[in-house]
């Protein structure tokens, strides 16, 4: 599944707690658009490199796409921070 | 077949119990191995996650820090695929680099069928340290 939200969070000890909730389905709509904007620019790096350019973008697709469920959680003394994608 | 289901047919076969019989007898077997009792052991599933957790305890007097990471397999399937696309003359230069760090890997043998193989295998992964100081443990669920 699409990861559709990654929830950031800061916990300083002392001074204001950080939430924000990102939403990466905007991001994947950017990314479209600028993917499409900037396709023959890929397409001429691609074959730069001898590489498929559907083979390639469809990797880094994947990539993405896999990162759902990710979390990471670093409790310090200073402070907890938590980046969680969903 | 296994040797209950041959019996319960050749008892069929010699007119001993009807078909209806039969199939009871069978329908039970089945049953049997659902409940784990057949001789083959059950089908283990594929982790999802690869866990860290860091627990330092402030055993190191930088006081108590804690880390926990949950990385998806899936994320690491699509980090072998992306992998693949790496031109050769930069996969020679990783290898070059992983050799001068006395890691003698060579990047193009990780293949995503390699990978899945790997994976099965790393339900049984267990890595736990403890010095006294911190606990770090790294596992799959």
């Amino acid at each position: 599944m699409i990861p559709l939200i990654a929830v950031v969070q800061i916990e300083p000890r002392r001074g204001r707690r950080i939430r924000l909730w990102l939403p990466l389905f905007l991001v994947w709509l950017l990314l479209v658009v600028l993917g499409l904007l900037l396709s023959p620019l890929i397409l001429i790096a691609c074959l730069i490199a001898r590489l498929n350019p559907l083979q390639t973008i469809w990797s880094l697709v994947r990539v993405f796409v896999a990162m759902a469920g990710t979390h990471i959680e670093v409790q310090s003394p200073d402070a907890t921070i938590l980046v969680r994608v969903i | 077949m296994n040797e209950d289901r041959k019996r319960i047919l050749d008892l069929l076969a010699d007119g001993k119990i009807n078909a209806d019989e039969a199939e009871r007898l069978i329908a039970a077997l089945g049953g049997d191995r659902a409940n784990g009792t057949a001789d083959a052991p059950p089908a283990r599933k594929p982790p999802k996650y690869l866990r860290v957790v860091v627990d330092s305890g402030g055993g190191y007097g930088e006081g108590p820090a804690k880390v926990n990471v949950r990385i998806p397999m899936q994320l690491l399937r699509a980090g072998v695929r992306l992998g693949a696309l790496i031109p050769v003359q930069a996969r020679e230069q990783v290898n070059a680099a992983l050799r001068e760090q006395g890691i003698p890997l060579d990047v193009s043998q990780i293949k995503p069928d390699n990978l899945e193989a790997l994976i099965e295998q790393l339900g049984e992964f267990n890595v736990d340290v403890d010095d006294g100081h911190a606990k770090v443990r790294v596992f799959c669920e």
